[in-house]
């Protein structure tokens, strides 16, 4: 038997603070793996940039500064930007959008991708979509990931942005219906901001991996979908709602995708929301903040404490870090595994009723089937089994480099 | 820096670790052993510690013997000798009942659990005893008493005997004492089964903690009933009498030796509690939970295997949503 791992924040998520700070440089990795797809910088060494200019393309994606600066030599797949003043973004115009067509172009010009943590550029996922539109827009509020609260804050304090962005999705691609997924204990407080709006709601549970994307059209339809099959598939387009706030923000004031809305979690404090320039080191974001790392006791998180992984304080933000964390370490994170028990648990935590640990002995040992191919095509690596076993056994891990050797050997 | 590297998500544990979970299950079983000491032998209790204590003190002789170095014996290997000891006959001769914790920890534990059988250690000591000391396993004896004047006789003996059936009230409280028509002299069974009531209110306090899963002792009894209603045999004595509550907290619940997956589990436990009445409706011994748990043990690695293999043919099975509305058919 299991505890289930609860969402649940007991604190009302806080308006989102913007950081201004001047660092010391802003990076932007150049990776394909990062931005599903090759990206070029278009910056010469000592070229003066301003805010929001376009400094890397690729087919689908577009990459902008959030200050203005000085380009350097990219290096190591990676571009580097040395800023010289402190002030965020940006003036410029409204930039609406009217025509369907256009809109894959649109979104890769402003440079847009799923900022729930998966980073898939939106031209590329609108692109396809556009000779079969889906009917149904679901916004994603559903915050599952214990102690952040970012996407809850930007649907209360942010609202316009959203919605913009919503009532343009499905007036250009004529989706019938817009539906915004929430946690149960959420709705209440969300209801003041979001209750008066056309829109279905659809409540999702308290506990991780609530918000998944599977289980939201799962929710939906009724059925899990099958291994294989695409949201879209369903007539179904997911979106993320720090993704929504910026391709709003850059319909009503014309702003490309310069900044992260993030939450800051630290020991002994209430979790903070902040609006965080990209490329900017998570080191100048705990100094702005005056929070300290004590490198021997904390452990610092981007990402979440569910899917996320330990990073150091070079560690840059990017369009997926919808979180830092200054977690204080757990004695448990380190313990090497053990025999497994087959306490079951692992089996009781999997919200598609997966076999972890027979997928984790067959991966290891592998031995390929088609039960174990149907089971590791399903698993969304939310992590839920590797955070009940009791003897430590990095199942998750396990997954992700099966996965890799699935692809490898297909 | 370099070290923090090496740490793996998720960086949030839920639920105890192996040692949490074990010590919660022997703090179960000592407080077992104690309510029968004080309800009915005062000299049971120091026994039952001598048991677990040898059950540490053997497990850590075999690995200086056969791995040539002293290890810290395992909870886990106290749990069994608990077990063990709550299992059978309160005046058991010691001799046997070492023999059989030998078995249950040398092989059950130390050999068996590294190899990919999976037998429960304390079902496999149980059925040592029942092979070779088939007499001691079997003898009632009043405390205080070498040998009994007047034969005695636990609930399920004396059903086995005469089919005559114990009042439930007193079954489920334990309260077992006094004569039956002269003939025999009514004991209590083995330590650990005397007081249902209280083995379910410490499986109930497991399940609470994140220890046990219901599903094995929930198949397990609700298989034995369907199997008791079958070969018309008293549903509730049967339950109320012998270790059934006992084995279905305790013994299928044991997670090394019962299958790992959810639908395994309910097929194991419907396995034993069939098997269980079997036994008990035609059997030799008029207790059957050894040779259920045995069988369902045997069939552990098969059911898992069988239930993964499923998943390729039905790769989405077991949860069913409720449509978010009617209003889905329309749109799609
Ligand atoms: S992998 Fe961990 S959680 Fe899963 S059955 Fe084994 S011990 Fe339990
Ligand atoms: S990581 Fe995969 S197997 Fe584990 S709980 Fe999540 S979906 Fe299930």
């Amino acid at each position: 038997m299991h505890r289930p791992i609860q969402s649940i924040s007991r604190e009302l998520p806080g308006r989102p603070e913007r950081l201004l700070l001047l660092p010391d440089q802003l990076v932007f990795p150049l990776d394909a793996r990062t931005h599903r797809g090759a990206v070029q910088t278009c910056v010469r060494s000592g070229e003066t940039l301003g805010a929001g200019q376009v400094i890397a393309e690729g087919e689908w994606q577009t990459l902008h500064p959030p200050l203005d600066g000085v380009g350097t030599e990219a290096e190591a797949n990676r571009g580097v930007i040395r800023p010289s003043s402190e002030q965020t973004p940006m003036a410029a115009d409204p930039m609406p959008l009217d025509d369907r067509a256009r809109l894959p172009d649109y979104l890769r010009l402003m440079g847009l991708v799923g900022m729930g943590g998966g980073c898939f550029p939106y031209a590329r996922r609108l692109a396809r979509l556009l000779d079969k539109p889906p009917h149904t827009l679901v916004i994603n509020a559903v915050e599952c990931e214990p102690g952040i609260g970012i996407d809850e804050s930007l649907m209360l304090h942010e609202k316009r942005f959203v919605l913009e962005a919503v009532n343009t999705f499905t007036r250009l691609l004529g989706m019938k219906r817009t539906v915004l997924a929430v946690r149960r204990s959420a709705r209440g407080h969300l209801e003041t901001a979001w209750g008066g709006e056309a829109i279905d709601w659809l409540e999702m549970s308290d506990t991780y991996p609530g918000g998944a994307g599977k289980l939201i059209s799962a929710k939906l339809t009724g059925h899990m979908p099958q291994p294989g099959t695409l949201n879209s598939d369903l007539g179904i387009l997911i979106t993320n709602v720090a993704s929504l706030r910026a391709f709003g923000k850059r319909l009503l004031e014309g702003c490309p995708s310069v900044d992260r809305p993030l939450t800051l979690l630290t020991p002994n404090a209430s979790a903070r929301q902040l609006l965080v320039p990209l490329g900017i080191s998570a080191g100048d974001v705990l100094r702005t903040c005056g929070v300290t790392l004590d490198a021997e006791r904390q452990v610092l998180v981007a990402e979440g404490r569910m899917m996320g992984r330990a990073v150091e304080l070079g560690f840059c933000v990017g369009k997926g870090t919808n979180a830092l964390m200054v977690l204080n370490r757990e004695s448990r994170w380190e313990r090497p595994e053990q025999p497994c028990i087959l306490c079951g648990s692992c089996f009781d935590a999997c919200p598609l009723t997966l076999h972890p640990i027979g997928m984790a002995n067959r991966i290891r040992a592998q031995r390929r089937s088609r039960a174990l191919e149907a089971q590791l095509n399903t698993c969304f690596l939310c992590g839920a089994c590797s955070a009940v076993c009791p003897v430590d056994i990095p199942l998750v891990q396990i997954f992700r480099e099966g996965k890799q050797w699935l692809r490898k050997n297909s | 820096m370099a070290q923090k590297e090496q740490l793996k998500g998720p960086f949030l544990r839920s639920g105890m670790d192996v040692r949490g979970m074990m010590w919660a299950m022997m703090s179960c079983l000592i407080l077992t052993a104690a309510h029968f000491s004080l309800r009915y032998d005062g000299a049971y209790f120091p026994r039952f510690l001598l048991v677990v204590f040898l059950g540490w003190a053997m497990e850590w002789l075999y690995g200086l013997l056969c791995d040539g170095r002293s290890v810290w014996p395992r909870v886990s290997t106290g749990v069994t000798g608990a077990l063990l000891a709550l299992s059978v006959p309160a005046h058991m001769p010691l001799l046997p009942l070492l023999c059989g914790l030998l078995v249950a920890v040398w092989f059950g534990k130390c050999i068996v659990d590294r190899s990919a059988l999976r037998v429960n250690p304390m079902i496999l000591g149980r059925l040592f005893l029942m092979l070779v000391f088939a007499a001691p396993i079997q003898e009632w004896l009043a405390p205080g008493r070498e040998i009994s004047a007047i034969t005695s006789a636990t609930p399920l003996g004396l059903y086995k005997a005469e089919g005559i059936t114990y009042g439930l009230g007193k079954l489920i409280t334990g309260s077992i004492q006094g004569d039956w028509e002269g003939v025999y002299e009514m004991l209590p069974g083995a330590p650990g089964e005397v007081m249902p009531l209280l083995a379910l209110f410490f499986g109930v306090i497991l399940y609470w903690m994140g220890v046990l899963d219901w599903r094995p002792g929930v198949a397990f009894m609700g298989s034995f009933a369907i199997a008791c209603a079958f070969l018309k045999m008293p549903i509730l004595f049967h339950a109320a009498a012998g270790s059934v509550i006992f084995t279905s907290v305790y013994v299928i619940t044991d997670p090394r030796s019962t299958p790992g997956s959810k639908a395994g589990r309910w097929m194991a436990g419907a396995v034993a509690g069939a098997i269980t009445a079997a036994v008990r409706w035609h059997g030799y011994y008029p207790e059957g939970v050894v040779f259920g748990v045995l069988a369902a043990n045997l069939l552990a690695p098969t059911l898992d295997r069988l239930a993964f293999a499923l998943r390729g043919i039905f790769p989405i099975i077991g949860k069913k949503f409720r449509p978010f509305s009617n209003r889905w058919k329309l749109l799609s």
